[in-house]
C-alpha cells in the first residue's frame, strides 16, 4: 500500500556497463509500475474518502422527541411541574432572561426566553414572555409588550434516539450556528496553523517534537486538525505505522477537495468527546448536550473551553469523575485563548473564576424513558429501514408526558418499596408495569416497563403476558348490557361445577368463598363476584364475550373455555389498556399512539399517525357499564382509593387478580387519564396481596400525585334515570331505604314500583307519579 | 295516585325536598355533565335544558340529583364533595377556550388554503388541549370530509354528536355535517336519516 516512493537513484561510475543499463531500464519499469499503482491507489483512496465523507457526514440517528407542552391560560400544571420541564429543556434559572432558553423565577410568575422550535405545522418563535400561575393551573401568558398570549408552546424535549450498531450518536451543527469561540479555541489549542497549512503541518510536528523531547515523554501530538478529523472518520483507533502512513496522502487529499471551513464543521461534529455508557459522544452538539444540558448555541466561554480542552483526552479530563483536572485543563485553554488574543483580559478572568457547571448525568431525559422508547422503535420498524432510522437524521414526534412519565415511576417505584417493607420476604422481588393513556384521545403519555423506570431490560408493559382475572368482566358485562340486561338485573351467585372439553372440571368460587345468592347485575361487578359472573357467561355464551373483547381492540386469539369469563386470558399492560381505553371513550375503539408524526432532517413529513376512531358499542350498554365501574370504587373492591383521592374524581375501574394471586391488576380511569398497573414477579409465583391490595395502591399513588381531571358522564339521549330498589329490582321512591337512581336504556326500567315499606303497589306504571302530585300544586 | 298520599308520606317528602338541596351527591350515582355550564360553548338561546326536546318523560334534575336514605338507614358514609361536577368543570373547559379558538382559526385559514393536512394537525391540537369539545370534533369531522376520509369523518362526527349532549345547536350542526359527509361518500339514505335528526334539534 505505501508505493509512494517512486524514486529511482541514478547512481554509479561506470556507465558502459551492460548490466548497470539493465539495472536502470529495470527500475524504471518498476517506478512506472508503482507509479500507476500509486496513482491507482489514490485515485481509490480519493474516491473512498469523498463518499465516505459525503455520505458519513449526513449519518444521524433519528431523533425521538416528547410531546411540546402547550402554554394556555387554564392550563393545569403546578409552578413546580413547569420547573421541572425546563430543567429538562435545560433552561438556566438566572436573574434577567435575556437570551433564548433562560428564565426568571418568581412567586406565581416565571419571565421565560423560548428557544423556539421548527415544528412539522409551522415554526414556533424564539421569545420572551411572562407567565403566571394561580395554584395549580397556569392563569395568563403575556408577551414581551404586555399583550396577552392565546396559545405558546414549548420545544419538545429530546428524549431518545435511533443509534446504528456502533452506538454513534450525533447531532449536527453548522459552522454559522457554532459560538465563533469554539472554532478559534480548536485552532488555538490543537492546530494553531490550520489556517495556513494543507493537511500536514510540518512545523507543528516540529513544535511537538520539540515539546516532546523538552519533557522527555510524549506530552504532544503533531496532528493537524485535518489529520485528526481522517482518524476519528476513517480509521478505527488501532495505531499501526501503515494507519500513520495513510493519514498523510488522506489529509492533503481532503485538503484539495475541500475548504478549511467544511472540514473544521466536521471537525465540530464528528470529534469523540466522551462515552454515556454504550453510547459515544461525537460531536460538540451532542456534548453540549451530555455536559451541560443545554444547546451548544447557548454555551458560555468557560464551557466551550472546557469541551475545547476536553478532545486531547476525554476520559482522563471526564469533568464527572476527575474534576480538577478538567478545570486545569480548562483554564490552560483559557490561558491559551487570552495570549493568542482570541478574548481579553477580562473575559478570561470572569470564565477563569466559573464553576465547571456540568450537568448530572441522570437529569438527562435521555435513558430516562426506555419502556416508552421501546414501543416508538418497534412501530417505527415496521415502517421504515433501520438504515433510515439511525441514519437519515428523522425526527419522531411522540406523545410522550415527561410529567405524567415521572409520577407513573414514582408511584411504581415507592409503593412497591412500601408493599416490600410491609409484607417483608413473601414480597421480595416485586415488579410492575404502569400504562397511562389520555382516555379521550387514545394517546400514549408513560409507559413504565420496570420497577426502576429507567432500567432498559425486560418490557414489562409489552412483553409481560399475564392472565388478566377479574379485568376481563367488564367486556362479558357489556355483552349482558348490549343483551338486554339492566345494571339491576338479577343474577343468581351458585356454586358452579362445569366439565371443559379437556375433561377437567371447573369449579370457580368468589374470593371469600361464599356463594352470595341473588344479586344485582352492576353488584355482581362492582364486589367482583365470580359465581354470578360464571353464570351470567354461560347464559351469554363465550362466542359473544370474545366478540365483545375483540371490538374492544384486542387482537390476540382467544381460547373459547368458559375459564375465559373469570380472566383465564393473558394480555400486556398495553392490551389490557386498550379494552380500557374503548370503555372510558365511551365505546369508541381509538388505537393506542405513541407516535404523532415522523419528519425527516428537513421537517418535511413522512408519516402520521392521526386520530382514529371506530364506533363499537351502542353508547347507551356503555354509559351503564361505567356506572357499574363507578360502584367498584365508590363501594366495590376498589373504594379505598377514596381514602386517598377526592370523592369528586368519579373513578371507573376494575381490581384483578389472577390464579392464585400470582397478578396484582387495577384498570381505572379519570376525566383526562386512564392507567393501567400490573405487579407481580417474574417467576410468576404467589403474591401476599390482590388486585386491591397491589396494583390498586400504585395506580391511587399515581393519580394522587397527577390530580387528574374528574370524569363526568355524558348522559346519552337513550338513557334515562330511574328510581329503584336494586335488591329486589323494582322502581321506587328516592326517600325510601336503599333507593338508587340507576341509568336504564329506555324502555328497560323496572315497571312495578315498590312503596318505602316493601309493599308492591297496585298501579303498574308509576314512573312520574310524585312529579306529576308536586307540579299539581303549582298549577 | 294522589289520592295514595298519607300526611306522613307528605311530610317525609318535604323534608326529602328539602334536605336533597344540601345533601351532597349520592356515591351511587353516576355524575352526568350539566352542559349549560359550559363556557366553551356559547350555549344558543334558549337550550339551557340539557335534555333532549324528543325526552318527553324525564327531567334534568332527576338523573343529577341527590338520592336521600334516612339518617337512621344511611348505607354507608358518604364522602362529602358539595357539588363537585359544578364546581370543577367551568375551570377545567375555561382556560382551553381562547387557545381553542385560536387553533380552530388557525386550522381554517389552512383549510381555506386547500391545506388539510395542516388544517388537520391544528384541530388535533386542539383536540388534545380540550377533548370533549363538539365543535372540535365538528371542525375535525370537515376536515377529514375534506380529504376524503368519509369513514372517520363519519365516525368523528357521531362522537361529536355524543359528546354534545344536552348541546342542542352543535348537535344539530354535527348531524348536518354527518348528512354532508355521508351525501358525498355516496350514502344517500343515511344523508337523509342524518338530515331527519339535525331537524330535531
Amino acid at each position: 500500500m505505501t508505493k509512494k516512493r517512486k524514486k529511482a537513484p541514478a547512481r554509479g561510475n561506470r556507465p558502459k556497463s551492460n548490466w548497470f543499463r539493465a539495472l536502470v531500464l529495470f527500475l524504471l519499469k518498476l517506478s512506472l509500475v508503482c507509479l500507476v499503482l500509486g496513482s491507482v491507489g489514490l485515485i481509490y483512496l480519493d474516491a473512498q474518502l469523498r463518499e465516505k465523507f459525503e455520505g458519513k457526514r449526513w449519518a444521524i440517528p433519528a431523533k425521538v422527541y416528547a410531546r411540546p407542552l402547550e402554554l394556555y391560560p387554564g392550563l393545569p400544571i403546578s409552578q413546580e411541574a413547569f420547573k421541572a420541564e425546563l430543567q429538562g429543556l435545560g433552561y438556566k434559572l438566572v436573574q434577567r432572561a435575556d437570551r433564548p432558553g433562560s428564565a426568571v423565577w418568581g412567586r406565581g410568575r416565571v419571565e421565560l426566553f423560548t428557544r423556539g422550535f421548527d415544528f412539522p405545522e409551522g415554526s414556533e418563535p424564539s421569545r420572551l414572555m411572562t407567565l403566571r400561575f394561580d395554584g395549580s393551573t397556569l392563569s395568563s401568558i403575556s408577551d414581551r409588550n404586555g399583550g396577552s398570549l392565546a396559545l405558546a408552546r414549548l420545544e419538545p424535549i429530546l428524549i431518545g434516539g435511533i443509534y446504528p450498531g456502533d452506538n454513534e450518536d450525533r447531532e449536527l451543527v453548522r459552522l454559522e450556528d457554532v459560538p465563533p469561540l469554539l472554532p478559534e479555541a480548536l485552532v488555538a489549542v490543537e492546530d494553531r496553523d490550520f489556517y495556513q497549512h494543507f493537511g500536514i503541518s510540518f512545523k507543528g510536528i516540529a513544535r511537538a517534537m520539540w515539546v516532546n523531547v523538552r519533557a522527555g515523554r510524549f506530552v504532544q501530538g503533531g496532528s493537524t486538525l485535518t489529520q485528526q478529523l481522517i482518524k476519528n472518520f476513517y480509521l478505527t483507533s488501532e495505531r499501526s505505522l501503515a494507519r500513520k502512513l495513510l493519514e498523510l496522502p488522506m489529509a492533503i487529499l481532503l485538503e484539495l477537495h475541500y475548504s478549511k471551513e467544511e472540514i473544521l464543521e466536521a471537525y465540530i461534529n464528528e470529534v469523540y468527546l466522551g462515552q454515556d455508557g454504550a453510547r459515544a459522544i461525537h460531536g460538540f452538539a451532542q456534548g453540549a448536550m451530555f455536559y451541560f444540558g443545554r444547546p451548544l448555541e447557548e454555551l458560555d466561554t468557560h464551557q466551550l473551553a472546557l469541551m475545547a480542552g476536553l478532545i486531547k483526552g476525554p476520559s482522563f479530563y471526564d469533568p464527572r469523575r476527575h474534576a480538577e483536572r478538567a478545570l486545569a485543563r480548562r483554564d490552560l485553554v483559557l490561558k491559551l485563548l487570552q495570549d493568542q488574543g482570541y478574548i481579553s483580559a477580562g473575559v478570561y478572568n470572569s470564565a477563569v473564576a466559573q464553576p465547571l457547571e456540568v450537568v448530572e448525568k441522570g437529569s438527562r431525559h435521555k435513558g430516562a424513558y426506555p419502556a416508552y422508547l421501546d414501543i416508538v422503535k418497534r412501530q417505527l420498524r415496521r415502517e421504515y429501514r433501520e438504515e433510515d432510522l439511525n441514519s437519515e437524521g428523522v425526527r419522531v414526534f411522540t406523545g410522550l408526558d415527561p410529567i405524567v412519565h415521572n409520577h407513573a415511576a414514582q408511584a411504581l417505584q415507592t409503593q412497591l418499596d412500601a408493599l416490600q417493607q410491609r409484607y417483608g420476604a413473601k414480597a421480595d422481588k416485586l415488579q410492575g408495569s404502569v400504562v397511562v393513556t389520555d382516555p379521550q384521545t387514545g394517546e400514549v403519555l408513560a409507559l413504565v416497563g420496570d420497577r426502576n423506570a429507567r432500567f432498559a431490560g425486560f418490557n414489562r408493559a409489552l412483553d409481560a403476558f399475564r392472565p388478566i382475572g377479574s379485568l376481563v368482566k367488564p367486556a362479558l358485562y357489556l355483552s349482558a348490557l348490549e343483551s338486554g340486561y339492566t345494571l339491576t338485573s338479577s343474577l343468581q351467585d351458585r356454586s358452579l361445577r362445569l366439565e371443559q372439553p379437556d375433561g377437567s372440571f371447573w369449579e370457580p368460587e368468589n374470593f371469600d368463598g361464599k356463594p352470595k345468592g341473588e344479586v344485582p347485575l352492576y353488584e355482581a361487578l362492582s364486589r367482583s363476584y365470580n359465581l354470578s359472573t360464571a353464570h351470567l357467561g354461560l347464559d351469554l355464551g363465550v362466542e359473544k364475550v370474545i366478540d365483545t373483547l375483540q371490538r374492544l381492540g384486542v387482537e390476540r386469539a382467544i381460547d373459547p373455555f368458559p375459564s375465559l369469563f373469570l380472566g383465564a386470558l393473558a394480555l400486556s399492560p398495553v392490551e389490557v389498556a386498550q379494552i380500557y381505553q374503548t370503555i372510558a371513550a365511551n365505546g369508541f375503539r381509538m388505537p393506542l399512539r405513541a407516535i404523532r408524526r415522523v419528519t425527516d432532517a428537513n421537517n418535511r413529513e413522512l408519516s402520521r399517525y392521526p386520530f382514529k376512531l371506530e364506533q363499537i358499542s351502542d353508547a347507551g350498554a356503555v354509559h351503564l357499564l361505567h356506572y357499574a365501574l363507578q360502584a367498584v370504587a365508590r363501594e366495590g373492591t376498589a373504594r379505598s382509593l377514596y381514602q386517598q383521592l377526592p370523592s369528586n374524581l368519579n373513578v371507573s375501574g376494575k381490581t384483578g387478580t389472577s390464579d392464585q394471586q400470582r397478578d396484582s391488576w387495577f384498570a381505572g380511569f379519570t376525566g383526562n387519564r386512564l392507567a393501567v398497573v400490573w405487579v407481580g414477579r417474574d417467576d410468576n409465583s404467589a403474591l401476599p396481596f390482590t388486585g386491591s391490595g397491589g396494583a390498586l395502591r400504585v395506580w391511587t399513588e399515581l393519580m394522587r400525585l397527577e390530580t387528574p381531571q374528574p370524569y363526568i358522564a355524558l348522559k346519552p339521549d337513550t338513557v334515562d334515570y330511574a328510581w329503584v330498589d336494586p335488591q329486589r329490582n323494582l322502581l321506587t321512591d328516592p326517600q325510601c331505604s336503599g333507593a338508587r337512581s340507576v341509568p336504564f336504556v329506555r324502555g328497560t326500567a323496572p315497571t312495578q314500583k315498590l312503596t318505602c315499606s316493601g309493599q308492591l303497589r297496585s298501579e303498574s306504571q308509576s314512573g312520574g307519579d310524585l312529579l306529576d302530585w308536586f307540579k299539581g300544586w303549582f298549577r | 295516585m294522589r289520592r295514595n298520599l298519607s300526611p306522613r308520606a307528605l311530610t317525609l317528602l318535604m323534608g326529602v325536598l328539602v334536605l336533597a338541596g344540601c345533601a351532597s351527591p349520592s356515591p351511587y350515582v353516576t355524575p352526568v355533565e350539566e352542559r349549560s355550564l359550559m363556557p366553551a360553548a356559547p350555549p344558543p338561546a334558549g337550550t339551557l335544558m340539557p335534555v333532549d326536546q324528543t325526552d318527553s318523560v324525564s327531567v334534568a334534575p332527576i338523573y343529577d340529583a341527590p338520592s336521600f336514605t334516612p339518617s337512621s338507614q344511611s348505607q354507608q358514609p358518604v364522602p362529602v364533595a358539595p357539588a363537585a361536577p359544578s364546581e370543577t368543570l367551568p375551570k377545567v373547559q375555561q382556560g382551553s377556550n381562547t387557545a381553542v379558538v385560536a387553533l380552530l382559526g388557525d386550522a381554517q385559514q389552512a383549510a381555506g388554503r386547500g391545506d388539510f393536512a395542516g388544517a388537520e394537525s391544528q384541530v388535533e391540537r386542539a383536540l388534545r388541549i380540550s377533548p370533549r369539545d363538539p365543535q372540535i370534533y365538528l371542525q375535525l369531522a370537515t376536515v377529514k370530509r375534506q380529504k376524503g376520509e368519509y369513514l372517520q369523518a363519519e365516525q368523528v362526527a357521531l362522537r361529536g354528536i355524543a359528546l354534545a349532549a344536552g348541546l342542542p345547536d352543535y348537535k344539530s350542526k354535527l348531524w348536518r355535517e354527518l348528512a354532508l359527509i355521508r351525501t358525498q361518500a355516496g350514502d344517500y339514505a343515511g344523508a337523509a336519516q342524518a338530515e331527519a335528526e339535525a331537524e330535531r334539534f
